[in-house]
């Protein structure tokens, strides 16, 4: 598969998206007035509970989805107004991904990646070409004349990735892709979907409930909420400094919002935040040691976001408000940001 | 079993092969597109059409609540429009088609509702028409239960072949009325009813062949 030089993302724009549904005499609203923008090149999560309107929103996207109002534009095209013809020839520069994989059944591995193409009105021999092609780069190769009741879940979804990718598209579109698969299989899809960014210059829009997903992949993150989108931020923000209450309880039900409360209080109880390459040195025993202060960390995760390396622990110091005030501009001077536990958790 | 017609039972075999064949080829002929329409207008995806799709479909459940014997004998004058005469072999598949092909239409439509929609909207997302997506997604991936559709409309067109035989004249089931009932030749329409039974036989093993060939995948 090419490389990602020459290649230019496409910045899509959705303004002032609402979309109802009417049943009998109820009507479902699922969106309400939702604008945002993707970035050339950037994975972008849609994250929140279910029914909170991820995947309506995701399908207004490829207009799979018709909005009661507001505009769709891809790549300076505005999607909305255009006759379905011509919808149908704009969808071909966008793939989309399922959580149940959608595969034709009745079709072999290779039949189902040369569909698109097929549509595309590639020649018979290029197709055959393209497909071994896209086949190889998802690591299926040889798997061409198999069928899909023939493959594991993980192998399914490859095989529809290289369906959405063979048509060489400047979009990839994700509807909780990897919410069927096990966590190992997991992570070989999103190592995929990371490969399409940076080989292949995809832009992708993800949407997933599992955080794990914003963690390992996104950059930027929009969180929704009964239709309306109550949070954007860059993955980091969102995980690490959640502003609305609904991302701080998404953040705090996969585990990420660490207080510390079942530990014993054992001092003065802080949270520290650690972004970037400081989280592999010394920093707390220095940090004590020119303070005078000790301390106990009693609850932490310390892993990656994305590529970028981020720490956060819950540390008890003990030692004189002096001596904790040191230790404090210490930890700012390094980078590390530093805030108050909130301790209404257990006591000695 | 002295006096069985040996030429006659097979001639008539031959007629009836010839009745069944050509019938259940025009009913699916003109039984899968409506039950193409009566999955593409009920399928809100697809091209939801509410008053269309109940026209046509009181229509399909009328013709399929009529006796078949009735509409036999009623659709006489479409019969002698379209062949020119109301008897022979040829005259009889009229009615067959027509009483099967609403049938047919019923058992290709519930196929069709067994695909999975999720395989239809990857193919939408993926920029094809509801033209291509009615060829190239819907008919390949009901093809097991189409096959099944065709096969119980084939060995049902035996039974009806046999009654519309008897107005028609031809094939097994006239010579089963001729000789065993009119003239108590027991033993001619024993032989013409194993022969109905073995053709049924066969016709349902080459359908589970093929429904097991293609559901296999
Ligand atoms: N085709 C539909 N008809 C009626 N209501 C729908 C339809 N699709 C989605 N909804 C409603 O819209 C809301 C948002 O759904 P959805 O976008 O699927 O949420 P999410 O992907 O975040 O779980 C839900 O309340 C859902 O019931
Ligand atoms: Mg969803």
């Amino acid at each position: 598969m090419g490389p990602a030089e020459g290649r230019r993302g496409v910045t899509i724009r959705l303004e002032h998206i609402s979309k109802r549904y009417r049943l009998g005499q109820r009507e479902t609203v699922a969106l309400d007035d939702v604008s945002i923008t993707v970035e050339r090149g950037e994975i972008l999560g849609l994250i929140g509970h279910s029914g909170a309107g991820k995947s309506t929103l995701l399908r207004c996207i490829n207009l799979l989805e018709r909005p009661s109002s507001g505009t769709v534009t891809v790549d300076g095209v505005r999607l909305d107004t255009l006759p379905e013809r011509e919808l149908q020839r704009q969808r071909r520069r966008m793939g989309m991904i399922f959580q149940h994989f959608h595969l034709l059944s009745s079709a072999t591995v290779a039949e189902n990646v040369a569909f698109p193409l097929r549509l595309a009105g590639v020649s018979r021999t290029d197709r055959e070409r393209r497909v071994r092609e896209v086949l190889h780069w998802v690591g299926l190769a040889g798997f061409e004349d198999k069928y899909p009741s023939q493959l594991s879940g993980g192998q399914k979804q490859r095989v529809a990735i290289a369906r959405a990718l063979a048509p060489g598209p400047d979009v990839l579109l994700c509807d909780e892709a990897t919410s069927a698969l096990d966590p190992q299989t997991t992570q070989t899809i999103l190592d995929l979907l990371l490969a399409a960014q940076r080989e292949l210059g995809v832009t992708l829009v993800v949407v997933t409930h599992d955080m794990s997903v914003v963690q390992r992949i996104c950059d930027r993150v929009v969180v929704m909420h009964r239709g309306r989108v109550v949070e954007t931020g860059t993955a980091a923000d969102v995980l690490l400094d959640p502003r609305h209450e609904l991302t701080r309880e998404l953040v705090r039900e996969a585990g990420w919002q660490m207080t510390g409360r079942h530990a014993p209080l054992m001092g003065r109880r802080t949270v520290l935040t650690f972004v970037g390459d400081n989280v592999y040195e010394p920093v707390l025993m220095r940090v004590a040691q020119a303070a005078g202060v000790t301390f106990s960390i009693v609850e932490g995760r310390i892993d990656r976001l994305k590529v970028q390396p981020f720490g956060r622990i819950v540390v008890d110091w003990q030692g004189t408000d002096e001596q904790w005030k040191r230790a404090a501009a210490l930890l700012e001077a390094l980078g590390v940001s530093v805030s108050e536990a909130v301790t209404t958790g257990s006591r000695g | 079993m002295t006096d069985i017609v040996w030429p006659e039972i097979w001639q008539a075999t031959w007629e009836t092969l010839y009745m069944v064949g050509i019938a259940t080829a025009l009913t699916v002929i003109l039984g899968l597109p409506l039950g193409v329409l009566l999955v593409l207008w009920s399928t809100p995806r697809l091209r939801p059409q509410a008053v269309l799709y109940q026209v046509l479909s009181v229509v399909v459940n009328i013709v399929r609540s009529v006796p078949f014997v009735i509409l036999m004998i009623a659709v006489i004058p479409v019969t002698e429009w379209i062949v020119g005469t109301s008897i022979g072999v040829n005259a009889a598949i009229v009615p067959l088609v027509i009483g099967a092909a609403p049938f047919f239409a019923r058992l290709a439509e519930s196929a069709m509702r067994e695909v999975d929609p999720g395989v239809m909207e990857a193919a939408r997302a993926m920029g094809a028409s509801t033209w291509v997506i009615i060829w190239r997604v819907l008919l390949p991936e009901a093809r097991p239960g189409l096959i099944a559709a065709v096969t119980i409309t084939a060995v049902t067109l035996v039974g009806y072949s046999a009654m519309s035989g008897v107005i028609g004249g031809g094939g097994l089931g006239d010579l089963a009325v001729r000789y065993g009932y009119e003239r108590f030749q027991t033993d001619v329409m024993l032989v013409t009813t194993a022969l109905m039974v073995v053709l049924v036989q066969i016709m349902q093993m080459i359908g589970d062949r093929l429904v097991q060939h293609y559901a296999r995948r």
